[in-house]
């Protein structure tokens, strides 16, 4: 249920203020990969097959470890949320090289 | 009230000001990693300085109760590196991967259907890890004030100005 409510509240507060965009390639992805939506499709699914392999065995995201973790001065939040943004950063570098800026 | 009326109501309030704060975007998300763009890290910090004095005053009071997840050495190293490599590339969070969508980004559906497949392959490959692998470094339970030794409140107190401190620094670059 609480899922449902991000969908809602986010849809929602998205065409409030006009900021709902349908977007298949993001601008970013497009500077380096092209514009085609299939290979997008690909990376997003590749991509959160790893991550989700990787958060189930970390026991926890962003979220989970991150936030909530951090909250609660866990050791194990800060461990997870620096392995998620080293990797990230990394990875980050790697294959958006060559690309524009994100701003 | 039920737990799915509040389930409910505290996602559409979540998945509006996380919709809000721009921060379901992969421009945003892809961004920090980049070290371009700090939307992200800014939520984070300010939700956690909030969250973090207002849990541990919620726990001082008895009104809650604290879990903090096991720390598992080899598990939170090994997966906290998977998860922040496919992160880069997919480019949403697990939590709000859902409202990315809602705000039209139909790419994150794919990144959904990524994540249930990785999920299904974690849960093929449990049985296989559960002895060895996600035994390895298991220390339980383990927080910051535990290990060093003293209450909560001075491990607030030295965090809360780390994470100003980083919110002046990014705000100064302009991130």
């Amino acid at each position: 249920m609480l899922i449902v409510g991000v969908f809602i509240g986010a849809l929602a507060a998205s065409l409030a203020d006009g900021s709902f965009k349908v977007e298949a390639v993001p601008p970013v992805w497009r500077e380096r990969f092209g514009n085609s939506a299939g290979v997008r499709a690909v990376g997003a699914f590749l991509g959160g097959t790893v991550a989700m392999f990787g958060a189930r065995m970390a026991d926890g995201c962003p979220s989970g470890h991150g936030l909530s973790g951090l909250m609660q001065l866990s050791i194990s939040g800060f461990i997870a949320l620096a392995c998620f943004f080293g990797a990230g950063v990394l990875v980050a570098a790697l294959v958006y090289r060559g690309g524009g800026g994100a701003r | 009230m039920s737990e799915q009326w509040l389930g409910l109501i505290t996602g559409v309030a979540f998945g509006a000001l996380l919709q809000q704060g721009r921060v379901l975007r992969f421009e945003k998300q892809v961004g920090a990693m980049l070290l371009k763009d700090m939307t992200i890290m800014k939520f984070m910090l300010s939700a956690i300085l909030v969250g973090m004095v207002g849990i541990n005053l919620l726990a001082a009071f008895g009104l809650v109760k604290l879990s903090p997840k096991a720390t598992v050495l080899g598990a939170n190293i090994v997966g906290g590196i998977l998860f922040g490599g496919g992160w880069a590339i997919m480019g949403f969070c697990p939590g709000t991967s859902v409202g990315a969508v809602a705000e039209g980004r139909v790419h994150a559906v794919f990144a959904i259907l990524g994540m249930l497949a990785g999920a299904a392959l974690f849960a093929e490959a449990y049985p296989y890890l559960e002895k060895g692998f996600l035994k390895m470094g298991n220390l339980g339970p383990m927080t910051l004030p535990g290990v060093l030794g003293v209450g909560p409140w001075p491990v607030i107190a030295v965090l809360a100005v780390i994470y100003i401190l980083a919110f002046v620094f990014f705000e100064k670059k302009g991130l």
